[in-house]
């Protein structure tokens, strides 16, 4: 004949037990899952923020990677209607996009002032001088200026970093910048 | 009718004792577990909060520094003070011309408030804070008081008395610019603790992080050799300053477990915000340009405008 152990727990003893887990479970589930939500939480901030600080670091770069292309030729607008956007590829695999565009050429005078438009056209950009001292001197020089804006995307919970940069390219083929802004935000892709 | 009696009895001591004893037991491992976590809890709040404001409020710093000087031309970017011109070491101002708004004296500037005429007055509102260069590199802070057709009335910000600390002239360049001027500096707040502020001209103040020990500006050279911030005069910060270096130091928070905080420190390199254009072959004559990136008005576009000025004057 079989015999049947006897039951750990009677029917009644059974859906007290329930209970008991179901009131556990009830109570200590939503503190538990509130503190490692809040851990992750803010090990995630601290995180993005590290990579939001390195993408500062990355628009700088590309910066300086636009200055040597416009200096060697390899980045060449023609006209101020002109602009050329590239991509970046960074090793963690984000991105930065980078817009390039051609403005106004500007021309400098030598008396420290940027020429107006309409001025430009009656002046000779090319004119020679000589100093006091018997120097030879440019009256004007005319300017290439580019507009460089790079991204970095945006990484929740911090905005993009965005660098706006005047860069100007001399009639003797040297390449300065001469400002640079830095952004923070959400932004539309260039 | 024993066993039913005896069931209807309830428990002996014994059963009652060990039962309670386990009770006791596993109360007492959920009590150690919970206190664990909890504490676990209280320092992990206590190690992300200390480590992410740091974090934040370097990384703010950092961003300002980065800009320092842009639109400004070579008029000093950074002051090592508080925005009230007080020199400190643990306090910097960044000062910036986001807008690229800037102005040539018609006529020489000599008393406070009095209308000059100024090439680009209209730019200006009454109340901007200015700063006023020439090319002798003299600079000084105002605020503008009046703003009439083509003329600006300033008054000095600094001096004691009043007046200027000495003329500016049109034979030497004399311009005026807008600036923004942003202030980070330690302060103790109504509760006692000291702080670390940010104060924005015209804007209300901000804490970027409580409990600081310490907060740190070196001014290294294009070397990255450190400078004696000393050396850097109040008017007149010198130009081979290459970077700033920042390092802040937080205390842990007194209601919140005891840990070690490590100090953060980041080397932010001043971005070349102007070029001295050279026009002949030993750059006798050259001339200061500064690019300045705004919005046109018209088509919405991004646009580069240009802000020049004489570095030297010309002998034609």
């Amino acid at each position: 004949m079989a015999q049947h152990d006897p039951a750990l727990l009677s029917p009644k003893e059974r859906g007290a037990a329930l209970l008991l887990v179901l009131i556990a479970l009830v109570g200590l589930m939503p503190m538990a899952l509130f503190l490692s939500d809040f851990a992750w939480r803010r090990q995630r901030q601290v995180n993005a923020m590290t990579q939001n600080v390195g993408g500062q670091a990355a628009v700088r770069g590309a910066l300086d990677l636009v200055m040597a292309r416009i200096q060697s030729g390899r980045l060449h607008l023609v006209g101020p209607d002109q602009s050329e956007r590239f991509e970046l590829d960074e090793p963690e695999g984000r991105p930065v996009r980078v817009r390039v565009s051609r403005q106004d050429d500007a021309v400098l005078g030598l008396e420290g002032r940027v020429l107006a438009p309409e001025e430009v056209a009656q002046v000779d950009a090319d004119q020679l001088g000589i100093d006091g001292l018997g120097r030879v001197v440019r009256q004007y020089r005319r300017l290439e200026v580019y507009l460089v804006d790079a991204e970095s995307p945006a990484r929740h919970p911090f905005g993009a970093v965005r660098l706006l940069a005047a860069v100007v390219r001399l009639d003797t083929g040297e390449v300065v910048c001469v400002g640079v802004r830095y952004d923070r935000g959400y932004f539309t892709t260039p | 009718m024993l066993p039913a009696r005896r069931r209807q009895a309830g428990f002996t001591l014994i059963e009652v004792m060990i039962v309670l004893a386990i009770t006791l037991l596993i109360a007492a491992v959920v009590y150690r577990i919970t206190r664990a976590s909890w504490l676990l809890y209280r320092t992990q709040v206590q190690v992300t909060e200390r480590g992410f404001s740091a974090l934040r409020a370097v990384d703010d710093m950092a961003v300002e520094i980065a800009r320092a000087g842009f639109g400004l031309g070579d008029a000093g970017p950074l002051f090592p003070g508080r925005l009230d011109g007080t020199a400190a070491p643990d306090a910097i101002t960044v000062r910036s011309n986001p807008e690229g708004i800037a102005g040539s004296f018609q006529e020489d500037l000599t008393d406070p408030g009095q209308l000059v005429r100024v090439e680009g007055a209209e730019l200006f509102a009454e109340g901007d804070d200015v700063l006023v260069v020439d090319e002798e590199k003299a600079m000084e802070r105002a605020q503008v008081v009046r703003r009439g057709p083509e003329s600006l009335g300033l008054r000095p910000r600094e001096t004691p008395d009043g007046q200027f600390r000495r003329p500016f002239r049109t034979s030497v360049g004399a311009r005026v610019l807008k600036v923004r001027e942003v202030g980070f500096y330690l302060k103790t707040d109504r509760t006692g603790v000291v702080v670390l502020a940010r104060k924005v001209s015209g804007q209300r103040e901000q804490t970027l992080a409580r409990y600081v020990e310490e907060l740190r500006f070196d001014y290294v050279d294009a070397e990255s050799l450190p400078r004696d911030p000393r050396s850097l005069t109040v008017w007149r910060p010198e130009r081979e300053v290459a970077g700033v270096r920042i390092t802040l130091r937080l205390l842990p928070n007194p209601d919140l477990p005891s840990i070690t905080v490590p100090p953060v420190s980041v080397l932010v390199s001043l971005e070349p915000q102007s070029a001295s254009i050279a026009f002949d072959a030993a750059a006798y004559h050259t001339v200061g340009l500064a690019g300045v990136i705004g919005q046109d008005p018209a088509s919405g576009d991004r646009k580069v405008g240009m802000h020049a000025w004489r570095n030297t004057i010309p002998l034609f």
